[in-house]
């Protein structure tokens, strides 16, 4: 069985594809978004999901969200003892989903299709997949998150010939693809992205307008991710939410015994948002200039990811294209089912049998090389395309560059992806030389790029004159040898996970002692009295009671701060 | 590839929706996820189907294959293609006119919008458009005017917009230089992507401005450059600049840029430099001014330079020359004649220079055969300015000879018609010429070190370099014309060695083959290091000493006469000798005897007069024999202890020149003694050489006796050192009549040498 996983900046989601059509997946705690969160307890073990999120406040500094930020970098964060990379923490992430999944199945879960932004570059791409590995999945294919959507919703308009927008504006990343249906193809027309746009940036402007307020009482402290910060944030989502529906929200936390409030209006976040949605326009633009297809003649846009819900998006988005977008769609949700799509197509699913989805590559990619000006000087550094963005995949192109200097022995390549005109501008996903013989300037090589569904590139340089021949695949020099990947799987599922079953209850205890921090005076009482009541039950290890008690608990918390939400 | 209609399996000429049928068709067989393959060929086919679809009815395929086609078509027609994508409305029932909508507040809104973005959009317009143009800042306002209209907002309208701008922006350049980098950002145009042409001719002139900008410090046209943006400077500060080699070829090649690679540079030229350097360009190269400088200082220059040569070298000098003006006008006909040739037709170029310069070249060649002497300092001005004439010359064809190849074979060759001159004067001691010819290959080589920048195959030019410069070095370092020539030489030729070494680098950039270069000529440089000094003794030999004019004139012996005092006492005091000279002479004018052979023979005769005055003559001249030979013994003992132990052989010239000169004037002095002198001989009392050893030793028999033994014995050294002893003490004898003392000492010998024949 092949499922799909969405994983998310904020909240990962898992579906799967059977019986004609895909289906969502629900986690142990009912709920079928978890968000993507990783903490670790006192005993040393790993708790992830909602009870990791709540303890946001609580425990700063051995829990982290939004760890999506810096995959594909070699920056690790240290919980607890242990340092982990990106990508083992989104292992952590995947690794629940796919218990979560083998319940829910009652069967072992092995491969999955996981979702990435589109805009993500080779290296990030790289380390979701190693992150699949690290969490003992196979991974049978990254799909670029708009991609996803757009089969979730096309799926259902394949009889019809359209063309339709993606507008994916999630926690983190932003991408948008256009996307024509014909023939029961879908076919990714164009696709395109900024890949440090999204939620999170919203929820820091109202931290920063909290911040402002406060000057005085905050300082300089908690810059970085400590508690303070984290309860900023924390406020921040629930006004960001708030602000949905409401004209106004107030921000209040307690940090060292001490209330803050701040009132944030619409007006005030608008104003304060709008180099933010400036920032939406562009890849918008380019997307309908690659693909040469207007506005007019889309049939729908689709917004997808959580960030799409809050209204200065939407009448953004209503400016823009001078109409109401589709609003059927479940913004949280679509990824994931479109990840099912996608796995029910890679296992040959009956239902899905006359559907094909093309997908385009996001960025170009290409070389470094110089030219000569006219009149003598040499301009280096200069970006030559070789498969350029909009490009079906899999595609392969060879581009014929020559030797720049008479009497040249070598010729360094270097392989960037990017659009921009110099290569120092662009992201370096690689290099390698070549040796030629020696000549007059202007001897040929000839350097191909093949670039597989799955968005994994590999690069072939030929030198006709001596036949001689350099092939590499791009690594970006992490853990690429199997042993070396088992070695470290090894070591993350030595880590202790919290019991299945005690998830909710470690949950509840979590957001209690959040309340219990969040609160002042009686109310901090009340949140304390309920705890110890909840905890009594827990002595009982009477299921029944504990289950009443965790009910109250929940009812009780909820009537203070509103419900908890994903 | 396959054709893309075998691949998609659809006839030609069919339309759209055929294609993308069949597409969808294949792609459900062909999955990319499967087959990768598969998928990008038939990807590749949909795309380049779709390329061509709306221009088939512009296809020419062959009859055949278009009747087949449109059988195929005609086997369609089942399916109507080209379905009108529309509902029919003609067909649908006529409806009741609807009230008319309320206006919805969206559309009022953008309506509103679009008249702001008109407004603004038009005062952008007519800035750049309007007939006084200066303000920058005005225009820049406008355009961020326009870009803030809250119509562009809307995507449809942004693209619109931004289709306009461009087109606004390509029409009124240079004018909207002053907000294409604006303009660019704010619409990302210098990302890859289909650029409509307004965008691409924007791009082109950010291209421009690089290229402008590039134009500052170090560029190579840097020079020609400065003078087209220069609109200050009155005309004759132009023409004194013009004059500056490669200004003219810089200037050329940017007219030649904006002609046909970049035209939007010429908006930076200053319009009055422009036109004045358009005039210069067209006017002839050589006005008749220059010309007739150029002609007057190369035939005197080439006069001088094959002045006093003897026939041989004159025709090495002569054949050099007609080679490299051969080589050299070739190679211009080849690579710039035909150039220019097309450009002359088109009337932007008038054709001129290599004609002219064959001509020069063999006007100054047949003047240099036929010509007559010249004094000293005509022909050192002469040459120095046949040097400046040649570099600025030779800079220039480099110039405009873009076969590099051709250039350095040019370069080499009229190298080499400079050095076969310079190794054959060598050879025959002609210091003057070989330094002449010595420098002009030097500055030859010089100028070809841009070429040689650029070589492909720095090892055999290298090596040849090597050669050349070792020989212009074995010319320098073999004539001892001035006193430390060597050390001059050497330090020129290691300096020119290395000019031409650093222009190698600069052809290749990894360093390995100039490396191996540099290795082969540095050896070079040892075995002629090496040569030289094991030639040191060598290097004092010569042929016969020639006198010192080698142009024989009408009258043959007044030339002797004026630069050799003693062929006037040879007139008077020995008229049977002069009689023989003169007439040597004169067969040598008429060119009946050789000029190597007449110089022998006139050496001879001298010799043989001086042998038979020289124990009839005064003291004086004996006392001045003395000095001469014992300068001649001590010389001759640093170098050579067996030339020393012989006779006195003044022609077997194992001498300095300027030696062998004194000595050949003192033997014409000799030779032309009147014998009135042996009249004056005094009495004096003859002392025997047992004596004057003695006297020498201060009394000590013993070292008499072994000095004398020496004198007579076999050792060479031994009886070279008791020579100068000899010598010495006879000379600083006071009271002793060493005239008689030498005539027995030589009448001795000579007897002695007879009794040997």
């Amino acid at each position: 069985m092949i499922i799909g996983i969405d994983l998310g900046t904020t909240n990962s989601a898992a579906a799967v594809f059977r019986d004609g059509a895909a289906e969502l997946i629900p986690n142990r705690l009912g709920h079928f978004l978890t968000p993507s969160a990783v903490s670790i307890d006192e005993n040393g073990d790993v708790i992830t999901g909602l009870a990791a999120r709540e303890r946001m406040a609580s425990h700063p500094d051995v829990t982290i969200t939004a760890f999506k930020r810096y995959m594909g970098t070699q920056r690790t964060t240290k919980l607890g003892k242990r340092s982990f990379a990106p990508e083992e923490l989104s292992a952590l992430i995947l690794r629940s989903l796919k218990a979560d999944a083998e319940a829910f199945l009652g069967q072992e879960v092995t491969e999955a299709v996981i979702t990435v932004p589109a805009y993500f570059n080779d290296k990030q791409r790289k380390a979701t997949h190693r992150a699949g590995e690290l969490a003992g999945l196979k991974v049978e294919r990254l799909v670029n998150e708009p991609t996803a959507a757009a089969l979730a919703y096309g799926i259902h308009q394949l009889a019809d010939e359209s063309r339709f927008l993606v507008f994916d504006l999630g926690g983190g990343t932003f991408d948008v693809s256009i996307v024509e249906i014909f023939e029961g193809i879908i076919e990714v027309r164009a696709s395109t992205g900024d890949n440090h746009l999204g939620g999170e940036d919203f929820n820091e402007l109202l931290v920063a307008l909290m911040r402002e307020a406060h000057a005085t009482a905050f300082g300089n402290a908690g810059r970085g991710d400590d508690g303070l910060h984290q309860k900023l944030r924390e406020t921040a989502e629930r006004a960001r939410r708030t602000l949905s529906s409401a004209g106004e929200a107030e921000m209040r936390i307690v940090w060292n015994d001490a209330e803050y409030r701040h009132t944030i209006t619409t007006a005030m976040f608008e104003e304060a948002a709008k180099p933010l949605i400036d920032r939406l326009r562009e890849p918008v633009l380019r997307s309908m200039r690659d693909s040469g297809i207007k506005s007019a003649e889309l049939s729908e846009i689709i917004l997808i990811g959580g960030a799409t819900r809050m209204p200065v998006v939407r009448s953004a988005v209503t400016r823009m294209f001078g109409r109401f977008p589709n609003a059927t769609v479940n913004p949280d949700e679509a990824v994931a089912l479109g990840a099912a799509v996608q796995a029910g197509l890679k296992s040959r699913d009956s239902a899905l049998k006359e559907v094909v989805v093309t997908d385009v590559c996001p960025y170009s990619l290409g070389v470094g090389v110089a030219r000569r000006l006219p009149g003598g000087g040499i301009e280096d550094g200069l970006f030559a395309p070789i498969i350029e963005r909009g490009t079906v995949i899999p595609a392969s192109r060879e581009h014929r560059f020559s030797t720049m200097h008479n009497n040249q022995t070598v010729v360094e390549f270097g392989i960037y992806q990017g659009e921009a005109r110099l290569v120092r501008d662009n992201v370096e996903i690689g290099n390698t030389k070549v040796q030629v013989p020696r000549a007059p300037a202007g001897q040929a090589i000839d350097v191909r790029f093949s670039y597989d569904v799955s968005g994994l590139l590999e690069v072939d340089i030929l030198v006709p004159e001596t036949g001689q021949r350099v092939s590499l695949t791009i690594n970006d020099g992490n853990v690429s040898d199997p042993a070396a990947l088992e070695k470290a799987r090894a070591a993350l599922a030595g880590l202790k996970v919290h019991p299945r079953d005690e998830a909710e209850n470690k949950a509840a205890i979590a957001r209690g002692e959040k309340c219990f921090e969040n609160f002042l005076g009686e109310q901090r009482y009340w949140v304390d009295e309920v705890l110890s009541r909840f905890m009594a039950a827990l002595e009982t290890q009477d299921p029944r009671v504990i289950e009443t008690a965790r009910k109250e608990l929940h009812t009780a918390l909820d009537q203070l701060e509103g419900e908890t939400f994903l | 590839m396959r054709q893309w209609w075998r691949v998609l399996g659809v006839p030609r000429g069919s339309d759209r929706a055929t294609i993308r049928r069949a597409y969808a068709a294949k792609l459900k067989v062909t999955n990319p996820e499967d087959d990768a393959a598969g998928f990008m060929e038939l990807r590749a086919a949909y795309e380049e189907a779709l390329r061509w679809v709306d221009y088939q009815h512009f296809d020419d395929w062959d009859d055949a294959e278009q009747e087949e086609a449109a059988g195929e078509r005609a086997g369609l027609t089942l399916v109507p293609v080209g379905e009108p994508l529309a509902p029919d409305h003609a067909a649908l029932p006529e409806t009741e006119p609807l009230p008319p909508p309320e206006p919805d507040p969206l559309e009022v809104e953008r309506a509103a919008d679009a008249a702001e973005f008109e407004r603004r959009f038009a005062e952008l317009e007519s800035g750049l458009r309007g007939p006084w143009f200066k303000d920058r800042e005005g225009v820049r306002a406008a355009f961020d005017a326009v870009m803030a209209a809250p119509a562009l907002i809307e995507l449809d309208r942004r693209a619109y917009a931004e289709y306009r701008l461009a087109a606004l922006i390509a029409d009124t350049i240079p004018r909207s230089d002053a907000i294409l980098r604006e303009a660019m950002a704010a619409f990302g145009w210098e990302g890859e992507g289909n650029h409509p042409p307004a965008i691409w001719a924007l791009r082109a002139r950010l291209d421009e401005w690089r290229l402008i900008a590039s134009f500052g410090r170090g560029h190579a046209l840097e020079r020609g450059w400065r003078a087209l943006i220069d609109g200050k400077s009155p005309g004759w500060l132009r023409r004194i600049r013009a004059l500056r080699p490669g200004t003219a070829g810089q200037v050329r090649q940017l007219f030649e840029l904006a002609d046909y690679d970049v035209p939007g540079i010429s908006h930076s030229f200053h319009p009055k430099a422009a036109e004045w350097w358009h005039a210069h360009l067209d006017a002839p190269r050589f006005g008749s001014v220059e010309m007739a400088l150029f002609l007057l200082g190369g035939v005197v220059a080439t006069l001088f330079a094959v002045l006093g040569a003897s026939p041989a070298v004159r025709l090495w000098g002569a054949v050099g020359s007609v080679a490299g003006g051969v080589v050299l006008s070739l190679a211009h006909w080849r690579f710039v004649t035909p150039m220019r040739w097309r450009a002359a037709r088109e009337g932007t170029v008038r054709s001129r220079g290599a004609g002219w310069r064959l001509g020069l070249w063999l006007v100054l060649t047949a003047a240099a055969i036929a010509a007559p002497a010249t004094p000293w300092i005509a022909g050192g001005l002469a040459a120095a300015f046949l040097i400046l004439a040649i570099a600025i010359f030779v800079l220039d064809s480099a110039e405009e000879i873009g076969g590099l190849a051709w250039q350095r074979m040019v370069m080499l060759a009229i190298a080499g018609a400079f050095i076969g001159p310079a190794f054959f004067a060598m050879t025959v001691g002609e210091q003057a010429l070989t330094i002449i010819f010595g420098l002009s290959a030097g500055i030859v080589g010089l100028s070809a070190r841009d070429a040689i920048a650029r070589v492909i195959a720095p090892r055999p030019v290298l090596i040849a370099l090597g050669i050349m410069t070792a020989l212009i070095v074995g010319a320098i370092v073999r004539s001892n014309w001035l006193p430390g020539t060597p050390l001059i030489a050497w330090g020129a030729a290691a300096g020119t060695s290395l000019v031409l070494m650093s222009g190698l680098r600069a052809g290749d950039p990894d360093g390995r083959g100039s490396g191996v270069a540099a290795l082969a000529n540095m050896l070079l440089w040892a075995i002629v290091i090496i040569a030289a000094i094991l030639s040191v003794p060598e290097r004092q030999k010569g042929g016969p000493l020639p006198p010192p004019i080698s142009v024989v004139p009408a009258d043959p012996m007044k030339a002797l006469e004026a630069s050799e005092p003693g062929f006037r006492a040879l007139k008077t005091g020995n008229p049977q000798v002069y009689d023989a000279v003169a007439a040597i002479r004169k067969e040598m004018a008429a060119g009946t005897r050789n000029a190597d052979e007449g110089y022998r023979a006139i050496d001879a005769l001298v010799n043989k007069a001086y042998q038979t005055r020289l124990p009839l003559v005064g003291s004086a001249l004996i006392a001045a024999e003395m000095d001469i030979r014992l300068a001649r013994a001590r010389e001759l003992r640093k170098a050579d202890v067996r030339a020393c132990a012989g006779d006195r052989d003044i022609s077997a010239g194992s001498l300095s020149r300027d030696f062998r000169r004194r000595h050949y004037a003192h033997a014409l002095k000799v030779a032309g003694a009147p014998l009135l002198v042996l009249r004056d001989l005094s009495k004096g009392r003859e002392v025997p050489l047992m004596e004057l050893l003695r006297t020498a030793t201060n009394g000590n028999d013993a070292a008499a006796n072994k000095l004398a033994d020496a004198l007579e014995g076999k050792d060479a050294a031994a009886k070279c050192d008791a020579r100068i002893v000899m010598l010495e003490a006879l000379v600083a004898l006071p009271d002793i009549d060493i005239a008689r003392t030498m005539r027995t000492a030589l009448t001795s010998r000579a007897r002695a040498e007879a009794e040997k024949k």
